[in-house]
């Protein structure tokens, strides 16, 4: 006789219960923090004056991506279009704009359950002007560059592949900075990791898989995205200047920025390529070069010549 | 009488309780999914910034900047604002009262943000204050007021991986 009512408090327990933490994970979910942290930074960049550092509180950040089991890389900036991305775990994050034009970079110290900020002016450099990519660059410039970036994981990695190839490890650092944010699973749609390396045109050569999934999923790993990128990066060095001039008048019709495409030499050639000789925004970033240059400046390659 | 050998009691898991129980559950748990996936308003605190930003960068010194008064002024740019970002997502409107000539600047127009007759509207903030300039080797004085609002809304990141 007494079954049904213990049933009926049983019950009522479990019901009020299983709503309790439904309410409790909804209140300290991902998306929350997300939202809450995104917003918060992109304000604090928007009020920061140049030459400015500075360190968010972080923990509630850090101890809800832990329970997503998510330990690296949780906030980031995408600085093509202004936008802090703060992902804790859900599926892709969450994004919020800030309106300031300068020069923003955001990572986070997991340890330290800190956000830091640094906020700096853009460098535009006179691209008439040759910047000196010959100037050596030693383990403590290319250190003290990383330590401007939120590049840490991957120092040994530029170095190796920039010292292989040939090629300035900051200007390496730099593409790869302008690319990903130093992003090792950012997707544009068609080019992935930390060197943004197109699937379309890449996959098939240079030790890459020709299937597309099998492709990427080569690319997920650092040290191939930055052998790739390099190696891209290179071969477009090596170009000739006939065929560097063959492929902007092939692909970029207007003048204007034809005529732009053809004044660039060398390093600036290739980088031009290494985004494409294309010219019709938003496809194509026009002032990728003058981007990529401002970036190199910045981690102290500034020597001009 | 009307209660003898009734057994209602018996009765407490009945069809119309899981119903109730359901209903309720439904309700609370719509309830707060809606209330914790709603945006963050900052908009209010984002046009102040905004706003602040804009008058700061139009004094020096406490003066009003020069090349303020000419016609290329180009505000994006002295102000070291993003142009894409603003103009999707933020509507402004100054008036630089020098007396004799009112001066004004606006862009970016998103008039669902800001209505010009009512600036108490959400998201719009007014600042007003009063300017010194330097004209014709003269110190005059003039007022500046500033209209701003932002109409951003965060977006939810979707990545393939």
């Amino acid at each position: 006789m007494l079954l049904p009512p213990i049933m009926f408090i049983v019950l009522n327990i479990v019901f009020f219960g299983v709503l309790l933490v439904f309410v409790v994970k909804a209140s300290t979910g991902a998306l929350v923090y997300e939202q809450a942290y995104a917003k918060q930074v992109a304000l604090l960049i928007d009020e920061a004056k140049p030459d400015m550092q500075i360190l968010v509180d972080f923990e509630e950040g850090v101890k809800t991506a832990e329970k997503n089991k998510k330990t690296s890389d949780l906030i980031r900036v995408d600085d093509k279009v202004n936008q802090v991305i703060v992902n804790l775990g859900s599926k892709g994050g969450y994004g919020y704009k800030y309106f300031s034009d300068y020069e923003v970079n955001v990572y986070d110290d997991v340890a330290k359950n800190l956000i830091i900020i640094n906020v700096g002016d853009k460098i535009w450099p006179d691209i008439s002007r040759p910047v000196d990519f010959d100037k050596e660059i030693n383990e403590e410039d290319l250190a003290k560059a990383i330590a401007k970036s939120n590049c840490g994981d991957y120092s040994d990695l530029i170095s190796k592949y920039a010292k292989q190839y040939e090629i300035n490890p900051l200007l390496v650092l730099a593409v790869m900075l302008q690319e990903s944010s130093c992003d090792k699973v950012a997707w544009s749609g068609s080019s992935f990791g930390l060197m943004q390396i197109n699937l379309e045109i890449h996959c098939g050569t240079k030790g890459l898989s020709s299937g597309v999934e099998e492709c990427k999923e080569q690319l997920k790993n650092p040290e191939t995205n930055i052998r790739v990128g390099v190696e891209i990066l290179k071969e477009y060095l090596d170009y000739s200047r006939k065929t560097y001039e063959n492929k902007v008048k092939a692909t970029c019709k207007n003048s204007d920025y034809q005529k732009k495409y053809l004044s660039y030499q060398g390093e600036y050639a290739a980088l031009r390529l290494y985004n494409g000789p294309g010219c019709i925004p938003p496809g194509a970033d026009v002032d990728y070069v003058e981007s990529v240059i401002a970036r190199y400046n910045s981690l102290g390659g500034a020597d001009v010549v | 009488m009307l209660f003898r050998n009734k057994k209602g009691g018996e009765k407490l898991l009945s069809i119309w309780w899981i119903f109730t129980i359901a209903i309720v559950g439904a309700g609370i748990a719509f309830g707060v999914s809606i209330f914790y996936s709603a945006e963050v308003d900052v908009k209010n605190v984002e046009a102040g910034i905004f706003a602040d930003r804009i008058s700061d960068c139009f004094f020096e010194d406490g003066l009003l900047i020069s090349n303020l008064l000419e016609n290329d002024f180009d505000i994006f740019q002295e102000c070291k604002l993003n142009k894409e970002v603003i103009e999707s997502n933020f509507y402004f409107k100054i008036s630089v009262d020098l007396g004799n000539e009112v001066k004004e600047f606006s862009g970016a127009i998103k008039e669902s943000a800001c209505s010009l007759t009512d600036s108490e509207k959400k998201g719009c903030v007014k600042k007003t204050r009063g300017i010194i300039y330097e004209q014709d080797n003269k110190i005059k004085k003039g007022r500046l007021e500033i209209l701003a609002a932002s109409n951003q809304i965060g977006e939810k990141i979707s990545l393939v991986k």
